[in-house]
């Protein structure tokens, strides 16, 4: 006697036999046990009977489409549109006619006669409520249908600048962005193996990433959460125009994400989403939407054009990190105190090199190669500058500007940059360790390249390049675990130094 | 609209096949999915009437927006996406004029039982077995070219379709009990 419960399993599999969809293996065995069992063969025979009203039902509506297909080619063919072009209705024509007008300002005169005549009229011999079918589930059902799309997405952080970027979605797990600065990134994430192509297109250098065993996954694809608020109880916001559109907007509330949308009243489509993430502090905004994009293959290819200069990066999943350039300014931020090795090179002269010590930025102490201690604290008015010189066991003291004051730390310079404007030089062993780069223009034109650990994304080596005065300084040898003692900072003289007052700064 | 960096080489020449000289090749268009399109729309209708003229209401969308296509092999998707759109649109436009099935005119002498069961069981799938369905019986009864259309794996169209087919049988049955 069968199993009930091995028989339950057994019906898709007896669903696929009577479909044809069963593979031949499986074919035999199921037939073995068909054989022993009243109870799926009942099924199987109940199953098979369907099937066939099923089809002819199905043949039935098919034999319809034939006449269909008639009745639209019979319809285009007495359509005045032509393929690619809406029809025009008559008003449009006669705008349209006034292109013929020579001159400009009365083509804009007639257009704005126009525009406020129709307006007026919409206003007053419209329906009042031109909205009264669009709901937000008519809303979620269209962003659900929504791939391929493209739209400008910004993202802004409290007291930071927005960030802007372009995205292509060809689907959740291909995406294209283009960056304001014009550098172009493809991301595949549907194989194995996370694929990443970046293309810096002014100065044609292409890095072909490739994560291992990072993949396949989807993008955290911000119209898929919104697809998902199917149940979300939505504040109708009423309308008002957008870009020219009238728009019809919703606030799905929420703890974590907090919605509003605003849809073309007429299709229910999607002009622009606003995102608040209360607990991350940001706002991320979509808008400048493109639907059903037949987006040409091509373009999210992650591998490099013709007449690039190509480097490719390939690393492990296990250790590979991607930080932008706002992850690393609230890294670096918590970093003090820390050691490191300083160099400054300009044209002519010799390298200049020293260790050091830094407290915050307005006190640190420096190491010289000849000996030489120079500790600095802007934290005072005026700011202080006590140099010690060991071997001679004498001291020199000397102020400075009015305090208290900052160092232009290059760590701090790290704040200065957007989010989303640096080139990603990819992964480079550096002082031994792999590390991945970062370049950046700072606001004042300087160009800023950070190299940070691949494992533990701290700072391995920082270079800027004053590039109006042609200096180049770079920080390496960190040590960001440093215990550093508040007396190596004071600025009192040791016993046993002989003191000298120099001249102010 | 806004435009952030540089946009893609779109191709200046439209494609022979929707030139509007070509006067066949809009109707080979209809003639080769006409079927998977009522097969959508099928599916997301309650009424196989309303799908009929919502395969003529997508093609002549379809022949406005042609050059929006660029890519032939790619037309069958384009059009079941505008499909599902229009079922949305009819839908939206259905309820906002108040029209509920009550209102509907009575079923003609010739409609055929059979079809309307189906449909109502039909109705009653999710939406992804609907569509699954809808494609393997109305367009040549293939996994792989409904995996095609859809954009998905064999192995899910294949699994939609045998999950989606128990529990229409399921619903036929409970209907003739």
């Amino acid at each position: 006697m069968s199993d009930p419960e091995e028989c339950q399993d057994r019906r898709e599999s007896i669903v696929a036999l009577v479909l044809g969809e069963l593979d031949a293996i499986d074919v035999e065995e199921l037939n073995q046990h068909l054989n022993t069992c009243d109870v799926c063969r009942g099924f199987r025979e109940a199953l098979a009977d369907e099937e066939t009203t099923v089809r002819s039902a199905f043949d039935a509506i098919a034999r319809g489409v034939g006449p269909i297909e008639h009745r639209i080619v019979e319809r285009i063919d007495d359509s005045e549109t032509q393929p690619g072009s809406q029809a025009v209705p008559r008003w449009v024509q006669l705008v349209g006619g006034l292109r013929t007008m020579k001159r400009p300002y009365k083509i804009l005169a007639a257009t704005a006669s126009v525009t406020v005549v129709l307006t007026g009229l919409g206003a007053w011999f419209l329906p009042g409520d031109h909205t009264a079918g669009i709901a937000f589930a008519d809303v979620l059902e269209q962003i659900r249908l929504s791939r391929p799309y493209a739209c400008v997405s910004t993202t802004q952080y409290e007291g930071r600048r927005p960030s802007t970027r372009r995205l292509m979605l060809l689907s959740l797990t291909r995406r294209r962005e283009i960056w304001p600065d014009g550098s172009i990134h493809v991301f595949d994430l549907s194989g194995q193996d996370l694929k990443i192509l970046s293309l810096y297109p002014k100065r044609k250098i292409a890095i072909e990433e490739t994560i291992l065993g990072a993949g396949p996954r989807r993008d955290p694809d911000l119209l898929a959460i919104v697809a998902a608020k199917r149940e979300a109880k939505a504040e109708d916001l009423g309308t008002r125009q957008i870009n020219g559109r009238l728009a019809q907007g919703f606030h799905a509330p929420g703890k974590a994400n907090d919605f509003t949308v605003w849809a073309d009243a007429r299709t229910g489509l999607p002009i622009r989403i606003e995102l608040r993430q209360e607990s991350l502090g940001r706002t991320i905004t979509m808008h400048a939407f493109e639907f059903d994009v037949d987006f040409d293959e091509s373009l999210f290819s992650t591998t490099a054009p013709d007449g690039y200069t190509v480097r490719k990066v390939q690393q492990d999943a296990g250790t590979a990190t991607r930080p932008v350039a706002a992850d690393l300014a609230e890294r670096i931020r918590g970093l003090h105190p820390y050691v490191c090795t300083r160099t400054v090179q300009e044209k002519g002269k010799p390298d200049r090199t020293c260790r050091i010590m830094r407290l915050n930025l307005s006190r640190r102490r420096e190491i010289l190669p000849d000996g030489r201690i120079v500790i600095w604290n802007l934290s005072r008015d005026p700011t202080q500058c006590l140099t010690l010189f060991p071997k001679e066991k004498r001291a020199t003291e000397t102020t400075g500007s009015k305090g208290p004051s900052k160092d232009p730390d290059l760590l701090k310079m790290a704040f200065t940059l957007q989010d989303g404007t640096e080139e990603d030089l990819g992964v480079r062993q550096i002082e031994g360790r792999n590390a991945r780069g970062f370049r950046s223009m700072s606001w004042s034109g300087n160009e800023l390249t950070f190299w940070i650990d691949a494992e533990t994304d701290l700072p391995v080596r920082l270079e800027i390049v004053h590039t109006n005065v042609g200096r180049k300084i770079i920080l390496s040898d960190f040590e960001f675990t440093a215990d550093l003692d508040e007396s190596l900072f004071s600025t009192a003289v040791p016993d046993g130094y002989t003191l000298r007052i120099a001249p102010p700064w | 609209m806004t435009e952030i960096g540089p946009q893609p080489n779109r191709p200046k020449v439209r494609p022979t096949w929707t030139n509007p000289e070509n006067d066949d090749a809009f109707e080979a268009l209809v003639r080769r999915h006409a079927a998977a399109v009522m097969a959508v729309c099928l599916a997301n209708t309650h009424s196989r009437h309303d799908a009929e003229d919502l395969v003529q209401e997508v093609f002549v969308h379809a022949f406005r927006k042609l050059h929006r296509l660029r890519d032939r092999d790619k037309a069958r998707p384009w059009l079941l996406q505008i499909a599902r759109r229009q079922c949305i649109d009819h839908r939206r436009r259905r309820r906002s004029t108040g029209l509920v099935p009550d209102d509907l005119p009575a079923p003609s002498e010739d409609r055929d039982p059979r079809l309307d069961r189906l449909h109502a069981a039909l109705a009653q799938l999710p939406e992804n077995y609907r569509e699954t369905i809808s494609l393997y019986y109305l367009d040549r009864r293939s996994c792989a070219g409904v995996a095609a259309s859809l954009g998905i794996s064999e192995a899910a169209v294949r699994q939609r379709l045998l999950r989606g087919r128990l529990m229409l049988h399921d619903l036929l049955t409970r209907d003739t009990q």
